[in-house]
């Protein structure tokens, strides 16, 4: 079991997370914060999650592996 | 009682250190020892040729991580120690030291070195761009240099023009083409590229093909094919790179210029893995066979090759990797991106107000959307990758891109 933590503080919607895991973020079509579609993730979306993480150039998102 | 597993990966860049730390975090508990030819702990590449060049970042703040980091993971590292063979039969790797190291399951990521010109090789002022090293090196470099030659106008050479353009030198590119960039982006999108250099008042001479370096008391001259030459004091070469596979020679892997791999990222050998700029891998979503030199690649692999390891240990399915090419580069405060493949014949321009470098291009591949290149055009080419996740059509790209201000 997984979650995802996004730090809205840091975050610059680049729009990195919804491109790799477009089912776990999305970018509003006003660009103005990251929505979290799922916080918990599922086992077969694992691997989208942790590649957004590793890959957000500001490192706003954790993904919190339980 | 059973000995616990045994990972080895060798190469400590980004492949090999996103594969240990992935393999951690998916709880593997066995043995990860981790291989590198540097003598430095796993650092980050992006920011060599740009702000470790500008002075904004030190070459010390390139670490993915201290060494406390590693010892508390439980990641053995064996740096400053290059591998020398695998024994696919005996399952082992050999270092350089002799050192021998059996592994459960082997990752190949020891990376590309630099093409360097030939007859270039140890003559000072000559530097080629891809480590710690050099990087520390032609940073230092430009602390002196007045006029600095660049040999190569691909996005590396471009960007350590664009660096050394901000500390204050004089640049000339050397271009063997006719014109940059046209494997990569295309010819048209690649002349967008090209003019951010005369923006900046760096000068890029194509169809000038290097036929020698002199050193003379004055400097260095660089000799030009037709009998021209340019002065300079410092040269920094750019002209692409090789894959560090000679050492598997003999390992029975199967070679072809790349480690060629499955679409689960595994060698012709059971139990070894290869990611990275010197694999080749069938791509199921292209339903072809590709290799991809960028940093977001490598760590989608990296991302594939610790689960399918795990999965294996565990008896479980593999999961294949078919990830979309990306990348990106900086010059001059300007961020360059390519999503997808620089298919069609020609890129249609969506974006490309007149005031500003900034654009974006998208390239059909049949009815769809193949890809998309963008200049200061974040938000909207990040959308575009979202359509190429989903195979959409190309005008439904078009009509995304009509809304971009």
């Amino acid at each position: 079991m997984a979650t995802i933590e996004l730090d809205h503080a840091v975050c610059i919607v680049s729009g990195m997370c919804a491109s790799l895991a477009p089912s776990l973020f999305r970018v509003p079509d006003d660009n103005s914060e990251i929505i979290v579609l799922q916080t918990t993730v599922p086992d077969d979306l694992l691997d989208e999650a942790m590649n957004a993480e590793v890959c957000c150039p500001v490192e706003a998102i954790q993904v919190v592996i339980g | 009682m059973t000995r616990p597993p045994a990972v080895v990966i060798v190469g400590a860049s980004l492949g090999g250190f996103r594969t240990a730390h992935t393999l951690r975090r998916l709880r593997f508990e066995g043995r990860i020892i981790l291989v590198g030819d540097e003598p430095h702990l796993p650092y980050d590449r992006p920011p060599l040729s740009k702000e470790v060049l500008t002075e904004e970042k030190g070459p010390d703040d390139t670490y993915f991580r201290a060494v406390d980091f590693f010892e508390d993971q439980g990641i053995e590292l064996k740096l400053g120690s290059p591998a020398a063979g695998l024994d696919g039969e005996r399952h082992m790797i050999t270092l350089a030291t002799g050192e021998q190291l059996g592994y459960d399951a082997a990752v190949i990521a020891t990376g590309a070195r630099p093409r360097r010109l030939p007859g270039t090789e140890g003559l000072p002022g000559v530097h080629v761009m891809r480590t710690l090293d050099d990087s520390a090196s032609i940073r230092s470099a430009l602390d002196r240099a007045r006029h600095v030659v660049v040999v190569g106008a691909g996005f590396i050479g471009s960007e350590v023009a664009a660096s050394a353009r901000s500390r204050g030198a004089a640049v000339t590119i050397l271009e063997a083409a006719g014109q940059p960039l046209v494997a990569a982006v295309g010819a048209e999108v690649g002349k967008r590229c090209a003019a951010l250099h005369d923006v900046y008042g760096t000068e890029l001479r194509c169809g000038a093909g290097v036929e020698g370096i002199d050193r003379t008391p004055d400097g260095l001259v660089v000799r030009l094919a037709g009998g021209t030459a340019v002065g300079c004091d410092l040269v920094v070469v750019g002209i692409g790179v090789i894959p560090n596979i000679e050492w598997l020679e003999g390992s029975g892997i199967e070679i072809d210029r790349a480690v060629r791999c499955d679409r689960y990222m595994r060698t012709s050998l059971p139990d070894v893995y290869a990611l990275g700029d010197l694999a080749s891998w069938h791509n199921p979503r292209y339903g072809e066979r590709m290799r991809v030199e960028h940093w977001t690649n490598t760590v989608q692999q990296s991302t594939t090759v610790a689960r399918n390891i795990v999965a294996s240990l565990a008896g479980a399915d593999q999961v294949a990797y078919d990830g979309i090419p990306y990348f990106w580069s900086d010059q001059y405060g300007h961020r360059l991106q390519l999503v997808g493949r620089a298919s069609g014949d020609k890129p249609v321009f969506v974006h490309d107000p007149s005031d500003r470098p900034a654009m974006m291009a998208l390239y059909r591949d049949g009815d769809r959307l193949g890809g998309a290149f963008a200049i200061d055009t974040v938000g909207p080419l990040m959308q575009m990758r979202s359509l190429l996740v989903r195979n959409a059509g190309f005008d439904e790209a078009l009509g995304l891109a009509a809304d971009i201000e």
